[in-house]
C-alpha cells in the first residue's frame, strides 16, 4: 500500500506538474519568538527571571523529590514585579520597593 | 549630618568574624554579580573573588584620569553577608600605607568608605537591586576630580585654594602610596595573584604618564603638602619619587624578560607562587 502511494506521488510529480513548477518545498523549520509581557522580567532581587523560580526555590527544589514549587510573582502598585519569596525577606528590612523606592504595597500577586 | 558612630566590627570585613554560611539565594547572588563585572567590565575596575571563601571579594579601583588619584591602584577588599543582597556587603580601603593616608573624605585612613548605601552614612540606603558592579562604580564616584567638596558642608572652600591645595596632597601620595607603594607592596598587603598581574601591566602601559605627572609636579618639590582632613603634613618628594618609578619599572622590565627568555619553566615557577599567595591568602581571611 505504502509502496503504491508513493509511486503514485512520484508519478504525478514527474509526468503532470513538473512543467509547471519551479522548486519543491521539502522541509521547513518555524521559528518563533516570545517574550513575557511584563515590565521587568528579571527579580532585581535574585537577578532571576520572575516567571523561572527565585534562587532559593530553585535550590530547594534540587533536594525536593516533586521539584515544583509554587514561586509566585508579586507585582507592586508601582508595577514592579519580584519574586514574592525575594520581596518578603527584603520588606522585613526596609518597607520600599527596590528599583523606585516608593512605598511598597502589593498590587497583585500570581504568575 | 552626623557621623555615623559604628563598633569596627559592623563596617570592617577584615574584622569580622565568619560565621554562618551564605544562604543559597547570597551564593549565586554573587556568583551573578562577578559573572557580569567579568562579561561587561567597568572601565577601571578589576575584581577577582577569593579563592577560599565566596563571600570575600578582592577590587582594585584604577584612578580616573584628571583627577588627582590618576593612575592609582586603589584595593578594596569586600566581605557579603550571609543574606546578600538583603544587606550591603562590608569595604575596606586597604591602600592607605597602613592606616596613615587618607585618601578622600569619606574614605578614611582607617579604610572604612563613608556612602549612604553601604550604610556608613546619612541618605539613600542600600537597595537589594544593588549590586557588586555598581557598588564599586558608586566608590569609584568618590574618587573625583575635586574631592575636597565631598565633605559634607564644603559648598565652598574655608580658605581660598584648599581644593587645589588638597588636590596637589592627594596627586602626590596617589604617585607614592598607591602607585609605587602597591606596586613594591610596602606594606606587605595580601594581594590576589591576578590584581597584581593587572597592577604590574597597567603600571607599565601607564609608565609615561606617571613620569609626566612627576615633572608637571617638580616645581613642588622641597614645599609641605597639608591634608585638611586628615590634618597630616609632608614634605613633597617628587625628585625622589622620579627614582622609585624608574626602580619599579626597571625591576618589572628584567621580570618579564626572565620570564620570556625561560618559557618552559617560567609557568611552573608562576604556579608555585601563586600557590603560596593562595596559602598565604586563607592565612589572612580565616585568622
Amino acid at each position: 500500500m505504502a509502496d503504491k502511494g508513493d509511486n503514485n506521488v512520484e508519478r504525478m510529480d514527474n509526468e503532470n506538474i513538473k512543467p509547471d513548477k519551479m522548486f519543491t518545498l521539502k522541509k521547513w523549520n518555524a521559528v518563533a519568538m516570545w517574550s513575557w509581557d511584563v515590565e521587568c522580567d528579571t527579580c532585581a532581587i535574585c537577578r532571576v527571571q520572575v516567571m523561572d523560580a527565585c534562587l532559593r526555590c530553585q535550590a530547594e527544589s534540587k533536594r525536593d523529590f516533586y521539584g515544583k514549587q509554587d514561586c509566585v510573582v508579586v507585582w507592586g502598585e508601582c508595577n514592579h514585579s519580584f519574586h514574592y519569596c525575594c520581596m518578603s525577606l527584603w520588606v522585613k528590612q526596609n518597607n520600599r520597593c527596590p528599583l523606585c523606592q516608593q512605598e511598597w504595597s502589593i498590587q497583585r500577586m500570581g504568575k | 549630618m552626623l557621623k555615623k558612630i559604628m563598633p569596627r566590627s559592623e563596617w570592617d570585613p577584615t574584622d569580622t568574624l565568619d560565621k554562618g554560611a551564605l544562604t543559597a539565594t547570597a551564593s549565586s547572588r554573587i556568583k551573578r554579580d562577578l559573572i557580569s563585572i567579568f562579561n561587561d567590565p567597568p572601565p577601571g575596575i578589576f575584581v577577582v573573588g577569593d579563592e577560599s571563601n565566596l563571600k570575600i571579594i578582592h577590587a582594585i579601583i584604577f584612578g580616573v584620569i584628571d583627577t588627582p588619584y590618576e593612575g592609582g591602584f586603589f584595593y578594596y577588599i569586600l566581605r557579603c553577608p550571609n543574606d546578600y543582597p538583603i544587606h550591603p556587603p562590608k569595604v575596606k580601603l586597604m591602600t592607605t600605607n597602613a592606616g596613615k593616608v587618607r585618601f578622600n573624605p569619606n574614605m578614611y585612613s582607617c579604610g572604612k568608605v563613608c556612602l549612604s548605601i553601604l550604610g556608613t552614612w546619612d541618605g539613600p540606603a542600600w537597595s537589594p537591586a544593588q549590586q557588586l558592579s555598581s557598588l564599586l562604580l558608586s566608590i569609584q564616584s568618590l574618587l573625583c576630580e575635586k574631592p575636597y567638596f565631598n565633605e559634607p558642608g564644603f559648598i565652598k572652600e574655608q580658605i581660598p585654594g584648599d581644593s587645589k591645595r588638597y588636590n596637589e596632597f592627594l596627586q602626590h601620595e596617589t604617585l607614592r602610596v598607591a602607585v609605587c607603594g602597591m606596586i613594591e607592596n610596602e606594606c606587605h598587603i595580601n594581594i590576589p595573584t591576578k590584581l597584581r598581574e593587572i597592577m604590574e601591566k597597567t603600571f607599565l602601559e601607564f609608565y609615561d604618564q606617571y613620569v609626566e605627572i612627576v615633572k608637571n609636579n617638580m616645581h613642588l618639590d622641597g614645599t609641605e603638602l597639608i591634608d585638611p582632613f586628615g590634618k597630616c603634613r609632608r614634605v613633597c618628594q617628587y625628585k625622589s619619587l622620579l627614582g622609585r618609578l624608574e626602580k619599579v619599572k626597571a625591576k618589572l622590565v628584567g621580570q618579564n624578560q626572565l620570564v620570556s627568555k625561560q618559557p618552559s619553566c617560567s609557568s611552573a615557577v608562576e604556579n608555585d607562587i601563586e600557590s603560596k599567595l593562595t596559602e598565604s591568602d586563607e592565612i589572612l581571611f580565616t585568622s
